[in-house]
């Protein structure tokens, strides 16, 4: 009895959490908890809406280290507590700043704070600099969705990587929402898109059966999902095909002909436009996301297009119908050449309201410098402005106004825009 | 230990020089490795360089290197992989293929490599041997992709066009291990629609998931199928249907210019 007591003592002890928690496929009505062991043991998640009264308990039975809960049956916009263990004991959590909002009912309007990181793998004080900035500008404001733009941990996403860059560098917020990841050409030198294999896929759990939201995919390398009156649509710019008759893009003009939410924000790593550290003029996968991604989500009036894979920031003005090489760029392709900054003369960018209109125009912004600078010419015609600047970007969704910013790791705004929605508005 | 230190410091080497490579473009990362080349001759950096040379189109250079790469390292298979690939994007299958041939005879369940050499195959125009490699990949793969029945499909349909249900079965084995996924089906509506298979094609297009079937485009598809199917009546209903869809659209002004198009040409009707 006795010996048994101490083992179990000792047990309790020994376990440890070694990575997370962290949140997965976060929608109205569930989220998925993920946390990682020292040793084996079952997986237990107790939560309440109230810190002191986690009266909820699922239990997933049998011996793992990594263990993968996923609550259902939760009320959509509703602040939750939970904490983590096994069935004799609770590791982590029950605490206040273990918690999570779940999504509101898609399709109703929410303020929505979302934050974007690009190519922020590194693991290193800029990492952190730019989360710290981040951190202190949004104070107790919550974050609603969080965006990664791939390059997620360098240099070859292996598992190890991972756990510097990522959970040992965002281990509040990781808790706290789900992330919504794509792949870059570095997370593809350990990841196979072909098989859904290697540490990206086994890290993520990402909705390829629509149940976020959006039309199911059938893989976790490119999906869509709905969070109040925006829908989002992650691609894979590195190892799916990219041709126009190819799957991503044949589900994409289809997951885009059924969306009704007002807002569309897509995002993957190769930036259709850029003369960062890499230039959209030269390189295959840029080109090809331009020439056959871009007329899709313009024809179904996609706002804002976020990539990475630069390292630095890079916004243009709201343009349409830009599919060739830099120089191509024409004045009948520019909607709107001002800055879209809503407190100048130039005001605001401005869409009709509604949903599914095509061709009204785009912003693109390329925030690849989440971890790293590595300038380049920067001086992409399509760009209203371009910054060697380590940073991330930080937008606001409410009702018929996005308002976004880039804000660097000394905590400045050093870009701003707004589009705005209203009815009957001519966006030249 | 001292072998043990210099490893591990030629690990840390690699590493730090892959995160100073990922910031140029690509001449200067090929300037840049070559560099440490001329300093450390190994089978990463060959790799790496082989990589680069490929994203810029340069072939043989590339070619070079990975015959350097086998020189210095066991790895042979990732080595076939990776050159096979190359010649394929070269538009080269013949000089792709005893390279992935090599590869599959070492690892015969390799899924990457199966789907590469189908691909090769399709190229060189023997089709029959690249659906053998499609049905390998569907009894080994695990999971497999929208895209794998998708080209498997349509390697069946240039095999073989008129053989409407052996590319039916495809797409349907599709559906059944990943869903009536929107990318499968609008194959299979369009190839059916092509080969005259009216009927068929409506069979699949009843299999559209809810939200999608409700849109003007895909219930103008539907009707111009019944159409076919001499179904006039239920025609001109989703004819009809269409058409209100898109008056709301015009009416809340969110109709885009190729349903307004569509609008025109039914009103015209």
């Amino acid at each position: 009895m006795l010996l048994s007591f101490l083992f179990s003592a000792q047990y309790v002890q020994a376990l440890t959490v070694i990575r997370g928690p962290y949140l997965q496929t976060q929608t109205s009505h569930g989220v998925m908890v993920r946390w990682r062991t020292d040793q084996m043991s079952d997986s237990v998640v107790r939560f309440g809406t109230h810190v002191n009264q986690l009266n909820t308990t699922v239990t997933v039975s049998g011996n793992r280290s990594e263990h993968t809960v996923q609550l259902t049956g939760l009320r959509p916009n509703t602040r939750y507590f939970y904490s983590i263990g096994r069935t004799a004991a609770t590791l982590k959590g029950g605490r206040e700043d273990y918690r999570f909002v779940t999504s509101p009912v898609p399709g109703t309007e929410k303020a929505t704070r979302i934050w974007v990181i690009g190519d922020s793998g590194t693991g290193n004080r800029n990492a952190r600099s730019v989360r710290d900035a981040y951190q202190s500008f949004t104070g107790s404001r919550e974050t609603d969705v969080w965006l990664m733009l791939g390059d997620n941990a360098y240099t070859h996403g292996t598992d190890q990587q991972y756990q510097k860059a990522v959970f040992e560098t965002y281990p509040k917020l990781l808790r706290q929402m789900a992330i919504w990841p794509v792949l870059g050409n570095h997370d593809g030198r350990s990841a196979d898109s072909a098989t859904q294999s290697g540490p990206y896929y086994d890290i993520f759990n990402l909705p390829r059966r629509g149940q976020a939201g959006g039309l199911p995919s059938g893989t976790e390398a490119y999906y869509s999902f709905d969070y109040a009156n925006i829908h989002f649509i992650a691609l894979d710019s590195f190892e799916t095909n990219r041709s126009v008759n190819g799957a991503m893009l044949s589900w994409l003009d289809n997951d885009l002909i059924a969306n009704d939410k007002q807002w569309v924000i897509a995002f993957w790593h190769h930036p259709p436009y850029t003369k960062g550290s890499h230039d959209s003029d030269t390189e295959i996968e840029l080109i090809e996301m331009r020439q056959n991604a871009l007329p899709i989500l313009e024809r179904h009036g996609v706002d804002l297009v976020l990539t990475g894979h630069s390292h630095s920031y890079e916004r243009s003005m709201l343009i349409n119908g830009h599919y060739g090489p830099s120089k191509s760029l024409n004045n009948t392709m520019i909607l709107n050449k001002g800055s879209g900054r809503i407190d100048t003369a130039d005001g605001a960018y401005q869409k009709t309201k509604g949903v599914n209109l095509a061709n009204q125009g785009a912003v693109y912004a390329v925030a690849g410098s989440s971890g790293k600078i590595s300038g380049g010419s920067l001086d992409h015609p399509a760009m209203f402005i371009s910054l060697n600047q380590l940073g991330s970007m930080v937008i606001d969704i409410n009702g018929n106004r996005l308002d976004a910013k880039f804000l660097n790791s000394a905590g400045i705004i050093s870009d701003y825009f707004t589009l705005k929605k209203s009815s009957g508005v001519n966006s030249k | 230990m001292r072998q043990l230190i210099m490893s591990k410091l030629a690990i840390l080497f690699i590493t730090y020089s892959c995160v100073i490579r990922a910031h140029g473009i690509v001449h200067e990362q090929i300037t840049q490795i070559s560099r440490e080349i001329v300093s450390q001759d190994t089978a990463q950096n060959r790799i790496e360089r082989a990589q680069l040379y490929r994203m810029d189109g340069q072939w043989m250079p590339a070619s070079q290197d990975f015959l350097r790469a086998r020189e210095l390292n066991s790895e042979n298979n990732r080595i076939d992989f990776l050159e096979a690939a190359m010649w394929h994007d070269a538009g080269k299958p013949g000089l792709a293929l005893p390279l992935v041939n090599r590869l599959l005879k070492n690892q015969g369940n390799h899924i990457n490599g199966l789907w590469l050499r189908a691909r090769i195959l399709s190229a060189l125009g023997d089709t029959a041997q690249a659906l053998d490699d499609y049905r390998q990949i569907a009894s080994s793969a695990e999971r497999m992709l929208p895209e794998m029945y998708l080209e498997w499909a349509h390697t069946q349909a240039a095999l073989a066009p008129t053989n409407l249900s052996a590319v039916n079965q495809i797409i349907q084995q599709g559906v059944t291990q990943l869903g009536p996924l929107a990318s499968l089906l609008q194959y299979a509506i369009h190839f059916n629609r092509d080969h005259h298979a009216y009927q068929s094609a409506l069979d699949w297009l009843n299999m559209l998931p809810e939200q999608l079937q409700i849109q003007p485009h895909w219930v103008l598809q539907r009707a111009d199928l019944l159409g076919l199917t001499e179904q006039h009546m239920e025609a001109r209903v989703k004819r009809q249907q269409a058409l209100e869809l898109l008056l709301a659209r015009q009416k809340s002004g969110t109709l885009s210019p190729a349903q307004h198009q569509l609008l025109s040409s039914l009103m015209q009707e």
